[in-house]
């Protein structure tokens, strides 16, 4: 038998141990101590009580659930997955797109790079963000499962079972993420300003998409940042160019992100709203 | 897992999980998603089980399926592709707590504050089956990561003692062991939730005796409810019975 440790003895009083009780219950106990802890049992209510209880937990188990599966889990998975599946295209078709071999995206450092950030706040706000970015995905990824209708006749007959999920999941999130996108914005830490901002680059929230935008200044389709230009009515909306219409916290303060220069080596800066003084530099590299 | 990939009747008009995945090595964008979706409940279930912070388990369960995805080509046909897929999991919530305990000098903090809210599976749920839940989710916090993993594999999700050595890659008597342990450090846990036993007490008798225990516990015990098994095959709506999805 495979590392199998001896059971607890019998005590004093010859009362089987629990231990015993379960290995004998589980066909594990060796045959002598089985004979004796039987004929224990025959005479013994207390043990075989006892017994009895071990006999039950399974059932007790399986009737307990464990918490489902979150929709803003699920949505996280499926952007995790579909960011690999574009990674791994990306590389398939240029495997030297200009940028450093090791400076490759990799799905670990877009999404859970929080460990540097002000990881609470962050990454409360990325849960909803990536949410959001998932419903999205869904929509091109698995067409069939959001609409009802399109996609292959083989993946809607292959998974009918699964599409109720999916589309259970999306109805789920999006008023989940609507709701909290609102109400936080992305605290950045302003030494790892640079970090943050590619995260919520790499995180898919439109707002922060535009970043990289060939007219950074054009009004984003916001999924987040949410009215930056009238939520920052003393920010720098007017005065400075490239203003983004995205709002992060920096060290706490509410600002508005403008951008500039190249994608490659892009210049990200954040105004505070309340004072219009920029709070934070970056050059961050958002080709990705 | 017990059942073979494909060949069988629940395989008509439905992709089955190994050419899914072998469509995903071959570069189809879409394909290893899609065995994500088919999947990521029963995995859920067993991280979150295995792990006991929400946020641990979805950490883990995002750097498997990362891993799995990387690692597809590496699939070996011996195993269902289930199978394969729980053992990456696993392994992931088994390195996570095994870190987490070398992290932390004290063994298993009391952590109730993180427990989630009572889980109701039906509308018949008292107030009282939460309460049984939260007890039986607490208990099982307190075993070591092992005897939880077999446990959660064995007792709660109803995997066969075969199924489970195959994900914890162990011998199946090594897995009847941890349940086997795992459960008698559980009972006393219990207190006052642990089970009256499924026989009243005027028939244990002297009759009765063990000696009519000729089969294991884990195969005469199934549990009650009428769970999702893993199989390569996509499960079709009738025979789906989810109990997290509500």
């Amino acid at each position: 038998m495979p590392d199998y440790r001896e059971p607890a003895a019998a005590d004093e009083a010859g009362h089987a141990s629990v231990e015993q009780l379960a290995d004998l219950l589980e066909g594990e106990l060796p045959v002598g101590q089985a004979e004796t802890v039987t004929a224990h049992m025959s005479a013994c209510p207390r043990c075989a009580a006892l017994r009895d209880q071990l006999g039950a937990l399974p059932q007790l188990l399986s009737a307990t659930s464990v918490p489902p599966l979150p929709p803003a889990v699920a949505a996280r998975l499926d952007a995790v997955v579909a960011a690999e599946s574009a990674r791994r295209a990306a590389g398939a078709r240029q495997p030297d797109t200009g940028r450093q071999g090791d400076e490759q995206p990799d799905v670990e450092t877009v999404l859970v790079p929080l460990s540097r950030l002000r990881r609470d706040r962050v990454r409360h706000w990325l849960a909803g963000a990536v949410t959001a970015a998932a419903v999205v995905l869904a929509i091109s990824v698995v067409p069939d499962l959001v609409g009802g209708v399109g996609g292959s006749a083989d993946e809607a007959a292959s998974s009918g079972a699964d599409a109720g999920g999916l589309s259970d999941g999306a109805r789920g999130a999006a008023p989940e993420a609507a709701g909290s996108l609102q109400q936080t914005t992305p605290d950045l830490d302003s030494d790892e300003f640079a970090a943050g901002v590619e995260l919520l680059h790499d995180s898919g929230a439109q707002a922060y998409r535009a970043l990289s935008g060939s007219r950074p200044d054009a009004p984003a389709a916001t999924d987040h940042g949410l009215g930056a230009r009238s939520a920052c009515t003393t920010g720098p909306s007017d005065s400075v160019p490239g203003t983004v219409d995205a709002l992060v916290r920096v060290d706490g303060e509410l600002a508005q992100l403008a951008a500039s220069g190249p994608v490659a080596k892009r210049r990200v800066e954040a105004y505070s709203c309340r004072t219009g003084n920029r709070l934070a530099t970056a050059d961050v590299d958002l080709t990705r | 897992m017990t059942r073979r990939d494909g060949g069988g009747p629940a395989d008509v008009g439905a992709t089955d999980d190994r050419t899914l995945l072998s469509r995903h090595v071959a570069g189809d964008p879409d394909a290893f998603g899609l065995l994500v979706r088919r999947h990521r409940d029963r995995l859920w279930a067993v991280a979150i089980g295995t792990l006991r912070d929400p946020e641990e388990a979805a950490d883990a369960l995002q750097d498997a399926l990362v891993s799995a995805f990387r690692r597809a080509d590496t699939f070996r046909g011996d195993a269902a592709v289930t199978t394969w897929l729980h053992r990456i999991v696993v392994n992931a919530c088994l390195d996570r707590a095994r870190r987490r305990s070398v992290r932390r000098a004290e063994p298993l903090p009391d952590d109730d504050d993180q427990l989630p809210p009572p889980l109701t599976d039906s509308v018949e749920s008292s107030a009282e089956d939460g309460a049984r839940q939260q007890a039986v989710l607490k208990a099982l916090r307190q075993l070591p990561v092992e005897q939880r993993a077999a446990l959660v594999l064995v007792d709660m999700e109803g995997y066969s003692m075969a199924e489970a050595a195959d994900v914890l890659g162990c011998p199946p008597g090594t897995v009847k062991s941890r349940c086997s342990r795992g459960r008698a450090r559980l009972l006393p846990l219990l207190g006052a939730w642990a089970p009256r036993g499924p026989r009243p007490a005027a028939e244990v008798s002297p009759d009765s005796g063990v000696g009519t225990v000729t089969e294991p516990l884990s195969t005469r015990m199934r549990p009650s409810r009428d769970r999702s098994r893993p199989s390569d095959n996509p499960p079709g709506p009738p025979t789906r019975p989810d109990p997290t999805r509500r």
